[in-house]
């Protein structure tokens, strides 16, 4: 079960709030998330693979060893052990492809019983352990607020990575007000909208630009902008669900997301792109060694290796990992002091070529593909400026992608905002008037995306 | 530290912390005063005016207090309205996709709910094949959905294969609409159960649809239905089906075009039928549209 999944928001959603508000301790509220967090887990697979949560007693106990212990030995072999038993876990169920290539049959496992994003669930356990061993969090000795932590399907999906410090003292007492309700509703509705209205026109223009048995110039750019477009709104949008649902139940996640700066270049738009996951390979990899050169070095590069791996086992991404890692070094030690001399529109033609590049490089798997690609892209070995299709489904998806292009654009949402505030700010009636079409729009949001839903 | 030193750092703490105090209630009494209630504005999202009838006379922290409640009470107010009007139109959808549909197609799935379909996982996983596959009121979405792609979209296109020259700017790879086509289309024709045969009709099969260079795509084919009349015992004037006998036949044929958009074919053929008789002596004088895939 997704979160776009019409049986989650017109099923599982409504039902779960309503019976969370049944009780308003923290206590109930803690067991009924835990209780969905199992059902939505299992949706559609067997229940046995419950047993994985069986791995929350090791990690209790890794994390009051790593906290507790009084040899620093037994505090650096408990975050190992978390670390390793984790790192298993991802391995077994999220490459288990692997093990089918490699003849190991007893480890290949059918597909109903590889639960759903256990790469967030085993980042979180190695998380949690690894902030009691760095002393940034106490050890939990109540192990059913970690449970509550470490199955919480909120997080689940698409992440965010929310590390344990962050909610803590939510987990152990929390109310949920009528502005938690109000922002969580309508955060998650403009998620599902972003996913299946924005994402789905993005995809579709996507798949008639880079489709190579009409392989034309202007499918070349427009369809790695629309992968770019399309990528980006998927995931903000389902990390924007996760926000709702977190807020709907109290909770108040931190922001994944920071906007765009020009004069970030790459290395903004990688620490602020997924930016909880950058920052917890940031802490244990990099900030540690960060006076000494050479190991910062080889900290990035670590972790650009170990991102690229962590979100898809294959060459691409691996190489997609190093290349964005070696472009923020390259950053950090020259180009970013040469940059901030030069005009902004320089960054940014620099910074947007990066990323472009980049992205064709997470898309293709195979690198005869990236290199026709890349030709396509100054017309070689194409005969035509662009295909009837990619024309078409451009036209089709002109509004949408023009809207997108804005959204993306932090200042165009800025001004926007402040204008709206500006008005709203005159007299009660205007601020009555937002109030309304805030809610109207809701409204259609939901009903576009749900008609837009059953069409895809 | 001696105790003379803790003493002296003792007193100057409550110093300190007397002077912060009376600092504060200065500064909100100093804010209280420069507030301009006439003009005034929340700070938050919630910028409401304060009502006109304060004056600065009246201005005090208990006002603000009091500003800042009835602002909360407003935005609480439209926070409620949103909400509600949101989680009603979720619940109102979620009911109806639900309960609006026939139970008998929980039970043709076979998908009852036991110990076991819950445990191994199969209840749920037929639970959401079939909320999604019998959704009620799917084709009013599709149409809604239609809807909603012109205000967003600049128009409906169909995916026609072609590409747009680089030289002239013209689309190239396609034929244009207004030169006479060859097309190759194959029928099969379905397996027919009675025996009656030997009558001779005229056809008029009208063809719609995009044209492909190159293999022929599936065309889709309207046929009008015709009234034939059949000399049986009851002599009566029946409207009947007939289905084409040229099993596996290709054939070949010239059309023109007639529009400028799709390309719309007319053409005439003869050939042999199955003519199905009446079951029964009443009269049949229904019309019925059959659409033929070719």
């Amino acid at each position: 079960m997704l979160y776009s999944d019409l049986i989650f928001i017109y099923g599982f959603l409504p039902i779960t709030i309503l019976i969370t508000f049944l009780d308003r301790s923290t206590e109930y509220k803690n067991l009924i998330l835990v209780l969905t967090s199992v059902v939505f887990f299992t949706f559609g697979r067997p229940i046995i693979i419950c047993l994985l949560f069986l791995t929350v007693i090791f990690d209790y106990l890794f994390g009051l060893a790593a906290g507790y212990g009084r040899k620093k030995w037994l505090r650096a072999l408990s975050f190992f052990c978390s670390i390793v038993m984790n790192s298993t876990l991802y391995i077994v169920f999220c490459w288990n492809s692997l093990f089918k290539n490699f003849g190991i049959e007893q480890l290949t496992l059918t597909k109903k019983l590889i639960p759903m994003c256990i790469a967030f669930y085993t980042i979180r356990g190695i998380s949690y352990v690894g902030d009691v061993y760095k002393k940034r969090i106490k050890p939990e000795k109540n192990i059913f607020c970690l449970l509550v932590y470490m199955v919480n399907y909120h997080f689940m999906v698409a992440g965010p990575i929310v590390r344990y410090g962050d909610i803590s003292d939510k987990i152990r007492r929390r109310t949920i007000t009528g502005q938690n309700l109000n922002d969580g509703l309508n955060r998650f509705i403009i998620g599902f909208a972003k996913v299946m209205i924005l994402g789905i026109s993005f995809e579709k223009v996507k798949e008639a630009g880079l489709n190579f048995a009409e392989l034309t110039p202007f499918g070349a750019w427009v369809g790695m902008l629309a992968f770019i477009g399309n990528i980006y709104f998927v995931f903000t949008g389902y990390i924007d669900m996760a926000m709702g649902l977190g807020l709907l139940n109290g909770f108040k996640y931190k922001e994944n997301f920071l906007p765009y700066s020009v004069r970030g270049y790459v290395s903004g738009i990688v620490k602020g792109f997924n930016k909880l996951l950058i920052d917890f390979f940031e802490d244990f990899l990099v900030v540690p060694f960060k006076k000494n050169k050479s190991r910062y070095i080889s900290g990035v590069l670590l972790s650009g290796v170990l991102i690229g791996l962590w979100y898809g086992f294959s060459q691409n991404f691996l190489i997609f990992g190093l290349y964005f890692a070696l472009l923020v070094i390259i950053e950090k030690l020259f180009l970013k002091r040469i940059l901030d001399k030069l005009p902004k529109i320089i960054g940014f033609i620099y910074t947007f070529f990066a990323v472009f590049v980049g992205a064709a490089i997470a898309y293709f798997s195979k690198l005869e593909d990236f290199l026709n690609w890349f030709k396509a892209l100054f017309g070689v070995g194409t005969d035509y400026m662009w295909s009837v299709n990619m024309r078409n489904k451009t036209l089709s998806y002109l509004f949408l992608l023009i809207i997108g292009v804005f959204i993306i654009i932090p200042g165009f949402k800025n001004i926007i905002k402040s204008q709206l505030k500006a008005f709203s700010q005159k007299s009660e009636k205007n601020y009555a008037v937002i109030r309304i079409s805030q809610t109207v729009c809701i409204c259609l949001l939901l009903a576009m995306a749900t008609a837009s839903s059953v069409t895809a | 530290m001696s105790k003379k030193r803790k003493r002296k750092l003792n007193n100057s703490q409550v110093k300190n912390n007397r002077r912060n105090s009376n600092f504060k209630e200065n500064n909100y009494q100093k804010k209280a005063d420069d507030y301009d209630y006439e003009n005034a504005v929340y700070p938050d999202n919630a910028c409401l005016t304060v009502p006109p009838e304060k004056n600065e006379e009246d201005s005090s922290k208990g006002d603000i207090v009091l500003h800042k409640i009835g602002r909360e009470a407003v935005v609480g107010e439209y926070n409620f309205i949103n909400v509600a009007v949101v989680f009603i139109l979720i619940m109102i959808m979620g009911i109806s996709f639900a309960l609006l549909r026939n139970t008998d197609e929980y039970i043709e799935n076979n998908n009852k709910i036991s110990t076991e379909t819950v445990l191994n996982g199969k209840f749920t996983k037929k639970l959401s094949k079939n909320y999604m596959k019998r959704l009620p009121g799917k084709q009013l979405l599709f149409d809604a959905n239609r809807v909603f792609s012109y205000a967003y979209g600049l128009g409906s296109y169909n995916d026609e294969k072609g590409f747009v020259s680089a030289d002239t700017g013209k689309i190239i790879g396609i034929k244009t609409y207004n030169e006479p086509i060859m097309v190759t289309l194959t029928t099969t024709a379905p397996p027919t159960t009675t025996q009656y045969t030997g009558k001779t009709t005229n056809t008029t099969v009208k063809i719609s649809g995009s044209v492909f260079v190159g293999p022929p795509g599936p065309l889709t084919t309207t046929k009008k239905t015709k009234k034939t009349t059949t000399k049986k015992t009851t002599a009566k004037t029946t409207s009947v089906t007939t289905t084409t006998a040229f099993t596996g036949t290709t054939w070949s044929f010239k059309g023109t075009t007639t529009k400028s958009g799709l390309p719309d074919f007319s053409m005439t053929t003869s050939h042999t039928t199955l003519v199905e008789p009446p079951t029964s002596a009443s009269t049949t004088t229904g019309v019925s549209n059959e659409e033929q895939q070719f």
